[in-house]
């Protein structure tokens, strides 16, 4: 898009639920300059942040780049100066910088709130704070130096029972390095126990679980090497023999009580919720059985064959002396993995999962691929029924967030927030809907098409100090 | 049962009558395609290409896979109960380009 923006009092239909006072923040992938290298992928380009304000029935918007080093060094360069994603020996060498790669972070994948501060994240570096009403950059952040991994995962959780919030870091001491590190932060913000493990090998650990009495952290078949980084070669490659696996950290134990699950060949990009009964962990995500990235080439050069998510259960039985997993499909139906959920219900029993799918009963125009995202999905793990959102032909719809009514509403009762690229009049729309009927409340209109979204998070007035 | 319940109960009889046959026209379609792939496979349709229809085969399984855990059906034996092959089930909800 490569343009900041500010617009008061955007275009809407319908009528904004006048108890919705707070914002949705949402980090987007926005080139800068385009790629040194035509195959990179996407997940490389630069990050902006983006706040619909939402108050008194009215909505702004407001777009900015995140000022990150790697912004701040192509600015003074004119010129893309960063080559792949993660790999650093192919930078300019202007710039170059192999033992420090998380320099090169793009802060692109998820706005976090920690300790009453927003902060633009991605895994492969350390957060940049931004200032919440404004969305200037701050510097980044090792939480106090606190924090000594060299990254700091985009998907944190928060224990909503005891208001900790948990995040690691992988390849937590340099490129390809197996160490992982994690942490425990208080409600300010205060980081109050860490542990440190080495991953079986080292693979993309995206996404945690927590229940209320572990931490899960799931690899898989993404595995790296540090002679393809040095001959010039993409980060990641799909080994089709790795197991996955499950780092099970108990949250009241040390390092030396991690256990391992190991499981057959398997990608899991975001998860759901996940729960602690008795001798066994329940987790739940959206699963493939075989490699969901395009752009990361099979490790023995096969072509890529796409493999759909589906919702899945996984039990790992503590009392189990080989580390037994058990694997059960919810729905068949096939989703991506922009997994959301009523968090003050993570660690705790649940029923809905919120997820973006393609629902080929709705005619989404010929503009779309055959089954682009053209939906929001209600997926109620207890009885089972998948509760649509279609927001119209043309629509390219992204992941949802999830607010509640109130704090003491019952699961699933509030709203959802979702962007959508209206491709037929190049336009994005934001759509506010009841999450109990699933209908449209009302739309917000840009009268531009933003830059691909990632993740989105809402934070009520009073959680940051709005304007 | 009071006239309000009768006409509700009316409403909800015709969801029902609907939601039933949207599965039926559903299944139709599923049966209809996978026909249409192994047909092809066995040397039956000159003419066709192979890929449009293992497209056609794939979207009608979702269609159908949806429409029954819409209705909170279990949907896990639907690859078995009709003999989806792999090749069809993997390309489920996977991107296809139009025109």
């Amino acid at each position: 898009m490569r343009f900041e923006v500010d617009l008061h009092d955007c275009e809407m239909t319908g009528g904004l639920p006048p108890d919705l006072d707070g914002a949705l923040y949402r980090l987007h992938l926005d080139w800068l300059y385009p790629p040194l290298f035509e195959d990179d992928t996407i997940l490389a380009a630069d990050g902006y942040i983006s706040m619909f304000r939402l108050k008194g029935g009215r909505a702004h918007y407001k777009g900015r780049y995140v000022q990150t080093e790697r912004y701040r060094k192509q600015i003074e360069a004119g010129r893309q100066v960063y080559g792949y994603y993660r790999n650093p020996y192919t930078d300019d060498p202007s710039i170059r910088d192999i033992a420090n790669p998380n320099r090169r972070t793009t802060a692109n994948t998820t706005p976090v709130i920690l300790g009453g501060k927003l902060y633009a994240t991605k895994e492969d570096g350390l957060p940049y704070e931004i200032d919440p009403n404004t969305l200037a950059t701050r510097p980044q952040t090792n939480f106090g130096g606190a924090w000594k991994s060299q990254t700091f995962t985009a998907h944190p959780k928060v224990d909503p029972t005891t208001g900790e919030t948990f995040g690691y870091g992988y390849e937590a001491t340099g490129l390809c390095s197996r160490d992982v590190f994690v942490c425990r932060f208080d409600r300010a913000g205060n980081i109050t126990r860490q542990w440190r493990f080495e991953a079986p090998h080292t693979s993309v650990l995206h996404d945690m679980w927590l229940t209320h009495d572990h931490i899960v952290i799931p690899g898989g078949g993404l595995v790296t090497d540090i002679e393809w980084l040095e001959a010039g070669g993409k980060h990641w490659g799909w080994d089709t023999s790795k197991p996955s696996w499950h780092a099970v950290i108990p949250r009241e134990g040390g390092s030396e009580d991690i256990r391992y699950f190991f499981g057959p060949e398997r990608s899991i990009v975001h998860t759901a919720n996940a729960r602690t009964e008795g001798n066994r962990i329940v987790l739940e995500a959206p699963v493939a059985n075989g490699n969901t990235w395009p752009f990361f080439p099979d490790t023995r050069g096969a072509p890529f064959k796409a493999v759909p998510n589906t919702l899945r259960r996984i039990t790992l039985d503590l009392g189990s002396r080989d580390g037994a997993i058990e694997e059960q499909e919810l729905f068949a139906t096939p989703m991506s993995s922009f997994t959301r959920m009523d968090e003050r219900f993570v660690t705790l029993p649940y029923r809905y999962v919120f997820v973006q799918y393609a629902d080929s009963r709705f005619d989404s125009g010929d503009v779309l691929g055959r089954t682009d995202g053209n939906c929001i999905g209600r997926f109620d793990v207890r009885t089972n029924q998948l509760k649509p959102f279609f927001p119209g032909p043309g629509r390219a719809i992204q992941e949802p967030v999830f607010i509640p009514r109130s704090a003491s509403s019952a699961e699933g009762d509030g709203y959802l927030l979702a962007v959508a690229h209206n491709v037929l009049q190049s336009i994005t729309e934001l759509y506010v809907i009841d999450a109990t009927t699933m209908e449209e409340l009302a739309r917000v209109t840009l009268p531009f098409r933003s830059s691909p979204q990632v993740h989105g998070t809402w934070a009520n007035a009073g959680v940051l100090p709005l304007q | 049962m009071s006239a309000k319940e009768k006409k509700l109960a009316a409403v909800q009889s015709e969801i029902a009558v609907e939601r039933a046959a949207s599965l039926g026209r559903a299944d139709a379609r599923l049966r209809k395609a996978l026909e249409a792939v192994r047909r092809f496979d066995a040397g039956e349709l000159k003419g066709k290409k192979r890929e449009p229809l293992l497209n056609e085969a794939s979207e009608a399984c979702l269609g159908y896979v949806v429409q029954r855990e819409a209705l909170g059906l279990p949907a896990s034996e639907v690859r078995k109960d009709y003999g989806v092959t792999d090749e069809v089930w993997n390309r489920m909800g996977v991107t296809q380009p139009t025109g």
